[in-house]
């Protein structure tokens, strides 16, 4: 699995001091499973999920950085998902994005099953996924509530992380009903003026396409 | 996953059997030069003012700043020799019993490059680790530096003004006549000669403290400059916090020479905090000595913190006055 690492990688992943921290050998078998179909791959993940969580957190910890600095190895988030959990960017971020619904949000995952159970009772057998858990937490579900209304996207602004001092980039999002959806601390880079300019922006957009 | 082949260096062994059999005092091998031929992977991520610490010829990246060092043993684990990328060879050394020196190697910031050099010291743990290759306190752990394009005069003449850092965390070794003249690094003549390699320059006065060889940090000439100062070397940790320090003096001297104590303190306190086991008191007390000792290689003038410390010298140019 991890062909590609150096001595000094391997040697510093296998030792107990960081075992302790990151569940090496138990991700990887979780991984084994996941892969597997006749296991309960949704479980699977789940566990999966938190355990690379918590292994993510302790990597950016003081704690983490302090003992991957000692033995030599400066990691960047990168080689952490590809080098230690072997594992792809898009999969990496996903993945944690579930542990983090199942830390903050423990009532939609419930929910989430408490659904599937019921349709499976009903004989209608689902494929519980993870992907369709993150759609009901980012509340973009197709199976959701029907009552609720729903909203399209008509106008995205981005603006790149290296804007910004602090290295993290904006999203503004114009939606149908005129909200305005902001991603990050967009009130504290952009004052509200220029949002307001970017929002008639938009209309004048929107209203040309319709005329 | 799919893993696509990256532009990078890779080191791999010669194969030469000289380079893995005991040698008689300098009669090993020529270095390697590791310094050279790193790839566009390799260099990523680093900051600019990091990427003018290297050079580019044909594409590849060679490191201005090399370092090598010598690891003095009373033996070796199991009395094997074997080829390993650290290593130039082995040799007999009268003082101590064995030593291995390095390879010439890139002096680096962190990076990916930096991860393979401390993965050669890391394969050498055999060789470093005292558990394994015991050593004494007649060993001692010998550190060359070099510039590419200094001359070496200017190299020891810069380093002197920062090099306070490395009295005080060696400050006993400042009692050791193997490694403790020209305490202030004055400015000396190297001679070319490798049995004598310095003399006193003329019009310096050295009141007595000088030796040909036996100084805190020797111009070699040809670019090199030697730390005698160091202890031996006695953990793979150990020795990447040296690294790490050495790397940090080297940018100071030569890129930034009027650096102040306190900012440079701010720079190697993560490294010290390492190296001394995250213990406050004992940094905060390096880096109060690291002060005086500056001072003292400077001006001459010897706080009373360092005064038994430095007593040899004193001795002798009070002799000599």
């Amino acid at each position: 699995m991890r062909e590609h690492l150096l001595q000094i990688e391997n040697d510093f992943l296998a030792s107990s001091e960081v075992r302790s921290h990151m569940n090496i050998t138990r991700i990887d078998a979780l991984a084994m499973d996941i892969k597997d179909k006749r296991k309960s791959q949704f479980d699977q993940s789940l566990k999966f999920a938190k355990l690379v969580k918590a292994s993510y957190d302790w990597f950016k910890s003081e704690d983490g950085q302090n003992m991957f600095n000692d033995n030599g190895l400066t990691w960047t988030n990168e080689d952490f998902y590809t080098k230690a959990i072997c594992i792809s960017k898009a999969h990496f971020y996903r993945v944690i994005k579930v542990a983090k619904i199942c830390e903050e949000n423990p009532q939609i995952v419930t929910k989430y099953k408490r659904e599937c159970t019921a349709e499976e009772n009903a004989g209608n057998p689902t494929e519980r996924s993870v992907a369709e858990l993150i759609k009901r937490a980012n509340g973009t579900s197709t199976s959701q509530d029907d009552n609720e209304s729903s909203t399209e996207t008509l106008v995205t602004f981005s603006m790149k992380k290296t804007m910004f001092e602090d290295g993290r980039g904006l999203s503004i999002r114009i939606l149908s009903d005129g909200e305005i959806k902001t991603s990050g601390d967009a009130h504290g880079k952009i004052s509200d003026a220029m949002m307001e300019q970017l929002k008639a922006i938009s209309v004048a957009i929107i209203n040309s396409n319709n005329n | 996953m799919i893993q696509i082949p990256k532009d990078e260096i890779k080191y791999e062994k010669t194969n030469e059997s000289s380079r893995a059999i005991l040698h008689c005092y300098h009669g090993s091998p020529s270095p390697r030069e590791m310094h050279k031929g790193a790839k566009s992977h390799d260099v990523q991520g680093l900051k600019k003012k990091d990427l003018d610490n290297l050079l580019t010829i044909d594409g590849d990246y060679t490191s201005k700043f090399t370092i090598g060092i010598e690891i003095e043993k009373n033996r070796f684990y199991r009395r094997v020799y074997e080829e390993l990328n650290l290593i130039k060879g082995y040799e007999e050394d009268g003082s101590c019993g064995y030593e291995a020196i390095t390879n010439i190697l890139p002096l680096l910031p962190a990076s990916v490059w930096r991860q393979k050099v401390f993965n050669m010291v890391h394969e050498a743990k055999y060789i470093i680790e005292d558990r394994y290759s015991p050593s004494n306190a007649n060993c001692g752990g010998h550190i060359t530096l070099c510039c590419n394009g200094m001359d070496s005069t200017e190299l020891h003449q810069r380093l002197r003004k920062h090099v306070g850092i490395l009295y005080a965390m060696f400050q006993r070794r400042l009692k050791n006549s193997y490694c403790r003249y020209n305490m202030r690094m004055l400015k000396t003549e190297p001679t070319g000669n490798r049995w004598r390699p310095a003399r006193e320059l003329e019009g310096v006065n050295y009141r007595g403290d000088f030796h040909h060889k036996y100084q805190v940090c020797l111009d070699k000439g040809n670019g090199l400059v030697e730390f005698r100062l160091p202890s031996r070397f006695t953990s793979v940790k150990q020795t990447m916090r040296r690294y790490e320090l050495m790397y940090v003096l080297m940018d100071v001297a030569v890129n930034k020479p009027r650096t102040s104590h306190d900012s440079l303190m701010k720079r190697v306190k993560p490294i010290l905090m390492s190296m001394y086991e995250r213990n406050e008191e004992k940094v905060a007390y390096v880096m109060s000595q690291a002060k005086h000792y500056k001072q003292f290689i400077l001006n001459g003038n010897i706080h009373e913190d360092i005064s038994d410390f430095t007593r040899a010298y004193q001795y002798t140019i009070s002799r000599n006055s």
